[in-house]
């Protein structure tokens, strides 16, 4: 690979996407329904870019390749933005412009007729470009700037249809609950600036693994920078905005929150591994809180009703492994189970959105036997389902297996145990999904119909992606070699890679057990899932109430925040509001003086200064007859005067 | 030892009061007389008297030129003019305009005050011998010599006023 | 006696000349102004006349200077008179208070 054309390559990835949300969103109205073709041309050549990168690491064999240059300069201290290219960057650009591109395919059926098409793929193209910047990035600076950018079109995009209250409510949710945990991050980019005196993240590395931060300050760091990842990756407790988001458009979820903005939270921590490497506290935290958060998200999915709800849940477990991956030190099975569940995830996500496109609904309750009109859709979810249960050959199998391993050779027998029953949990809520939503007979009216092509083909294409990428992976340790933190940590990382026989067997067990589980509750109907309810009932309705977080945050922050505007709002109107008003009122009344004093004596001088030279006009005028002997006649006179006064000194 | 009332210098004085009068007296007419047609006449007779005060201050050459000029030119020209003007030349029009008694009063004002700077300037009038070879000769070897630039511009500022006054008048109305 | 009748001419010529600005500022009649305008001529011309006569100058430019001054009277007569007639066929008029397409 040419080391000269990269660097224009790297730019021109981001760039066309934000020419196509340029053309969008100012000439929308005159490009109509050819906005989505601009935005899949647009993605489409970043991605074979993309592609060609990638491969072009791989056979290369090249570490990192960084392009700076200056932004801003206070002498001595100086802010270099910049771009760069290695193996985690090259793996992220492939996936999000992979699943970027299926999205936006996709989306011309899903979102035709919508009265803001062209907006819709605006939004889209500009998410793209934020995602993009952030994983391009070589520093903190420009990775924050993406990083808040990716927020706000991620509150764009789920308050898509905004006429819905619960939307335009979710957005705001997101956003705001994102901002707790961005409000952690800038803290802790503040914290590291102010010891490392820079935002590159090579030199930063140099400087942590030299040894000159006390491992204090960097475990600070790590965990006030993973707050960000937590806010953005719905990390517990900062998980609650993900279920509400899925009021968006299904093809907004697949891509949000599946493939690319969740997981920046993961690349976020994979980004600032270097720091986590030599912060032990930090990483623990990072470790438990990804734990819970699996097993945690993965109960509630268990008794979810909607389609799109479950596959948030799902989600969230999920997110919550890569992240116990990495906080285990299990760096490669972290972001190799990232780039695997992007897609099937996406997959599953689009797929929701097929059925919720070809039947109406989106509580599974209704559904059942939508598998006969559907069958690309459910051939598809299916493969979907056993990819996410960790059933071989699919990639979802290498991935978990990967992160379970690195679990248990770490040693946190707490975190492989948990990690285990998710994954047990996990292949039983899938299959109640998949059961429930394809099998069985129609539980409602329902007019089902298989999706157009446009809709099809990026689910086969996901299908495809999932099936084959976790064993093309797998298949002569390819990730690994590309996707590795360094040889300083590998001891850390333990026997990755291995692969424990124990660890594999467990692994796959437990899938089996969850789906035969399902199979029986919800194919065979042998045990009533209505008894069990009942029998659990405080459980159950725990959980279907979300442990009730949201009631306590609500409880918790959220009235006390409304008390405490209301007290204000109280303060405000009568004490600053009296000031205001009593400042407005001393203003007024100077303004009146003024008014006054301008009435009176400026624009008495300056019409007087007009009413003289008009009266003077009117005198003087006189003076000009037109006749030529009065004019004479006066300089007559003037002789006269002149004479006298040479007479007179 | 001249007696003081008769010598030649004494009787050329009397005829110059003679001739000052008449030019004044005429002067007066022309500028009050209603009739523009006298007072052109007027004009005539002033412009006698002024050639015949020049006859006697020694200038020979200037009264005929004057007499030449203005007599024979000038006033045929006037006379012409008003002649092809004056349509409405009745005795009832009034001649001069309101202005009348301030310009009196501004002219008696100039009359004053400049016989003041007169009478305070201290010139001495002396009497000059006259030129040898009569002064028509100087004249003319001054005009071809000295003045020869002079003279020829305002030759050529004759026939510009010729042409000038042709075109003026020559124009044929739209 | 010289200097008696030195100025006694030259309060002549200088009654003659207020006598033509008076009639310059008081005439009515546009060629009466032109005519007024000869008289103020001539007290010049006789003016000149006298310092020729009376007066160390040079030699006779006493009397060349007044045959330019004709010189150039003649001209602006004929001018004048010329200007005077064309305004006539305009305005039908040779009263000057006619001719005031400069007034306000």
């Amino acid at each position: 690979m040419v080391k000269d054309i990269v660097l224009p390559l790297l730019i021109l990835i981001p760039l066309l996407p934000l020419l196509a949300f340029i053309v969008n969103i100012f000439f929308g109205k005159k490009v109509g329904a050819n906005a989505a073709y601009i935005s899949i041309c647009a993605i489409s050549i970043s991605f074979l870019i993309s592609i060609y990168l990638f491969f072009g690491l791989i056979i290369s064999g090249e570490q990192t390749m960084e392009f700076k240059f200056d932004w801003l300069n206070f002498g001595s201290l100086g802010i270099q933005l910049g771009l760069m290219l290695d193996g985690l960057t090259a793996v992220m650009l492939v996936v999000v412009t992979t699943v970027s591109l299926l999205v936006k395919i996709y989306s011309v059926g899903y979102m035709h007729g919508d009265s803001r098409y062209s907006r819709y793929y605006a939004y889209l193209s500009m998410f793209t470009v934020a995602m993009l910047g952030l994983i391009l990035a070589n520093n903190f600076l420009l990775l924050f700037i993406s990083w808040e950018l990716v927020g706000l079109m991620s509150y764009l995009l789920i308050g898509f249809w905004y006429e819905k209250k619960s939307a335009s409510d979710a957005g705001k949710k997101a956003f705001i609950t994102t901002k707790v945990g961005d409000l952690g991050f800038f803290a802790g980019l503040m914290l590291l600036f102010s010891v490392g005196m820079t935002f590159n993240f090579k030199d930063l590395a140099l400087l942590v693994s030299s040894g000159s931060i006390p491992e204090n300050t960097l475990n600070w760091i790590g965990i006030l920078i993973f707050c960000g990842a937590v806010g953005k990756s719905a990390q517990f407790p900062l998980h609650v905005w993900l279920p509400d988001a899925m009021e968006g458009p299904t093809p907004v979820s697949a891509l949000i929150h599946a493939a690319t903005m969740v997981a920046a939270g993961v690349y976020l921590v994979a980004r600032t591994f270097f720091i986590y490497a030599h912060a032990p506290m930090a990483m623990e935290v990072v470790a438990y809180t990804g734990t819970f958060t699996a097993i945690f998200a993965a109960s509630m999915a268990l008794v979810a009703t909607d389609i799109k709800r479950v596959l948030a849940f799902s989600t969230v477990s999920q997110l919550g492994y890569m992240i116990m991956a990495l906080g285990v030190g299990g760096y490669t099975a972290g972001m190799f189970h990232l780039t695997t569940h992007a897609f099937f995830k996406a997959l599953l996500f689009l797929g929701a959105g097929s059925v919720i496109h070809g039947s109406g609904k989106q509580d599974i309750r209704e559904m059942g036997g939508l598998g006969k009109k559907m069958k690309i859709t459910m051939f598809t979810f299916l493969i979907a389902c056993l990819a996410i249960a960790g059933i071989p050959p699919f990639s979802g199998f290498y991935s978990k297996e990967e992160v379970l391993s690195a679990a248990f050779n770490s040693g946190h027998m707490l975190i492989y145990w948990t990690g285990t029953i998710t994954a047990f949990m996990t292949a039983f809520y899938m299959f109640r999904l998949f059961f429930m939503t394809f099998t069985g007979t129609t539980r409602s009216e329902i007019h089902a119909h298989e999706s157009p092509g446009t809709m099809t083909i990026p689910l086969m294409t996901l299908a495809f992606l999932s099936i084959v990428c976790g064993y093309l992976f797998v298949s002569g340790q390819t990730f690994e070699k590309l996707v590795h933190f360094g040889a300083e940590i590998t001891a850390r990382e333990g026997g990755e890679g291995t692969g424990s026989h124990f660890v594999m067997i467990m692994s796959l067990t437990v899938a089996i057990l969850g789906i035969a589980l399902a199979f029986f509750m919800y194919y065979l109907k042998k045990i009533s899932p209505e008894y069990i309810a009942e029998k659990l009932s405080p459980v159950y309705r725990l959980l279907l109430n979300k442990y009730y977080v949201d009631e306590i945050y609500e409880a918790a922050f959220v009235k006390p925040v409304k008390n405490i505007s209301g007290k204000l709002f109280k303060f405000d109107q009568k004490v600053i509001d009296g000031a205001v008003n009593g400042s407005g009122f001393m203003t007024l009344l100077m303004s009146k003086l003024q008014n006054l004093f301008d009435k009176v004596i400026v624009d008495g001088a300056v019409n007087g200064t007009g009413w003289l030279a008009n009266k003077g006009g009117e005198v003087l005028k006189h003076l000009q007859t037109g006749l030529i002997q009065d004019y004479i006649l006066m300089a007559a006179a003037g002789l006269v005067l002149v004479v006298l006064l040479k007479i007179i000194f | 030892m001249d007696f003081p009332f008769f010598n030649g210098q004494l009787i050329t004085y009397g005829f110059f009061l003679l001739f000052a009068t008449v030019a004044i007296a005429s002067a007066l007419l022309v500028v009050s007389v209603k009739n523009i047609m006298h007072s052109a006449l007027f004009l005539a007779l002033f412009l006698l008297s002024v050639a015949a005060m020049f006859f006697i201050f020694d200038a020979d050459f200037l009264g005929i030129v004057q007499i030449l000029l203005y007599i024979g030119g000038v006033i045929v020209l006037i006379l012409f003019a008003v002649m092809l003007t004056s349509r409405v030349s009745s005795q009832l029009i009034q001649q001069t305009n309101e202005q009348k008694f301030l310009a009196i009063i501004v002219c008696i004002f100039l009359f004053g005050m400049l016989s003041y700077v007169i009478f305070t300037s201290g010139l001495k009038g002396f009497e000059r011998p006259l030129v040898e070879g009569g002064i028509t000769r100087n004249v003319g070897q001054l005009l071809m010599t000295v003045y020869v630039l002079p003279f020829e511009v305002a030759s050529l500022v004759l026939l510009a006023a010729l042409i000038g006054a042709m075109v003026i008048v020559g124009k044929k109305d739209e | 006696m010289n200097n008696l009748f030195f100025y006694t001419i030259i309060i002549v010529s200088l009654f003659i000349f207020l006598i033509g600005v008076y009639g310059v500022l008081t005439r009515r009649n546009a060629i009466g102004i032109l005519m007024s305008i000869e008289i103020m001529f001539n007290a010049a011309n006789i003016n000149l006349v006298a310092f020729n006569k009376f007066m160390a100058l040079e030699e006779s430019i006493g009397i060349i200077f007044p045959i330019f001054i004709i010189t150039i009277a003649a001209a602006e007569t004929a001018v004048g008179l010329a200007l005077i007639l064309s305004i006539y066929r305009k305005v039908k008029s040779v009263y000057v208070e006619k001719m005031d397409l400069l007034k306000w």
